[in-house]
């Protein structure tokens, strides 16, 4: 379906609707963005991905929806899957992000990006198996970032 | 007959400026790095996806870390973005996913429903009839407390249509997760039922009494 052209082919109101719109609009309060929102989506860019592959659920729409939920879920880069699921601690306000990450060429490190602020950054230790478990400061949304010996960088979507 | 007017709110009909070719380019260039083009889409899609998280119910707090995971999942998909000049629809899709998530982590807390708490007797009704009670309240402070009864669809989709800058029908569609083609009916059916609130058919323009002479006209 083609959307609708409200300039020209809107269904028009009858006129005492019309002009309640018009007192609705000016009674609801204003509510306009802050500044410091907009400084905050401006400031997003600054975590965009550079030299780096992106891991996501093959159904992103799923990443979306259950990453947060208290639900593991898993990224995939390639042939590297990043098995995580982060926990809310809310009277601490700490989080707990445990899980797995299996990369068939080894990994070097691992670390947790917090887009804070001001950001942070925090080492994750892990074992032998890719098995790790970090807590993190704050609820802010939070992404794992994996060397490997291969010398590729991979990140996970964003946990909220 | 009534007077027939094409007019929802003010700035209804100054459509946010959606050219397609303009934000497919401000896409490509963000996401071939340049940061002005970035800033030229939050300049353009900021305000909408503020609304969207205050539409759904979500407190300033919320709705600024709605805000912020919005646009970081926008950075990180900027490159693999589908229809790039459908970026403000994403936005919108990815808002309402975002404002979900929300709303469940926040199911405990979240703020009582002016109707449901009165429902529950918890607030004090004042009778919208009451003359000397509607004379002592504005005209706004009538329409909210009528805009307050409204179901929660109607009032997110009145809300939304009612933002600065205005939204487009089919962003609003992605917002709200409607048809297109059921905004404008359903617009007209929520603005119908906040005008048959006591409270609005007391205040119209010559009181009740023209109220019911525009019916019988129509």
């Amino acid at each position: 379906m083609t959307e609708p052209d409200p300039r020209t082919s809107d269904e028009p109101l009858p006129d005492h609707l019309a002009r309640l719109a018009g007192e609705l609009h000016k009674a609801l309060p204003v509510d306009d963005v802050p500044d410091a929102v907009l400084a905050g989506a401006r400031g997003a860019w600054t975590w965009r991905l550079i030299d780096s592959e992106l891991a996501e659920l093959a159904e992103q729409e799923q990443a979306v929806l259950r990453a947060g939920d208290g639900a593991a879920v898993t990224y995939a880069a390639d042939e590297v899957f990043i098995d995580v699921d982060r926990e809310r601690h809310p009277v601490s306000g700490t989080s707990v992000v445990a899980g797995q990450v299996t990369a068939p060429t080894g990994i070097v490190a691992i670390a947790a990006e917090v887009a804070s602020h001001p950001p942070q950054a925090v080492a994750v230790e892990f074992d032998g198996g890719g098995a790790f478990r970090v807590t993190l400061p704050g609820d802010a949304p939070a992404r794992l970032v994996v060397r490997l010996a291969d010398g590729r960088r991979v990140v996970s979507s964003w946990l909220v | 007959m009534h007077q027939m007017t094409k007019t929802l709110c003010p700035l209804a009909w100054a459509l946010v400026d959606d050219d397609a070719a303009v934000v497919a380019g401000l896409v490509a260039r963000a996401a071939e790095g340049d940061r002005h083009a970035y800033d030229a889409l939050v300049e353009r899609y900021g305000r909408l996806v503020w609304h969207i998280a205050r539409s759904a119910g979500l407190d300033a707090t919320d709705a600024a870390d709605v805000s912020q995971t919005v646009w970081l999942r926008f950075v990180e998909q900027i490159t693999r973005l589908r229809d790039p000049a459908r970026a403000g629809a994403w936005l919108a899709t990815t808002a309402r996913r975002e404002c979900a998530t929300v709303s469940r982590r926040r199911a405990r807390s979240v703020p009582i429903d002016l109707v449901e708490f009165e429902d529950r007797g918890g607030l004090p009704v004042v009778d919208p009839v009451d003359a000397s009670a509607l004379e002592a309240a504005d005209r706004a402070a009538a329409v909210r407390l009528a805009f307050a009864s409204l179901p929660e669809r109607c009032r997110n989709l009145l809300r939304l249509l009612c933002a600065d800058p205005p939204v487009r029908y089919k962003v609003v569609a992605e917002a709200l997760d409607l048809a297109v083609g059921s905004i404008g009916p359903k617009r007209q059916r929520c603005l119908e039922q906040l005008a048959s609130h006591p409270a609005i058919a007391c205040i119209t323009e010559g009181g009740r009494a023209s109220s019911q002479g525009m019916e019988d006209a129509s």
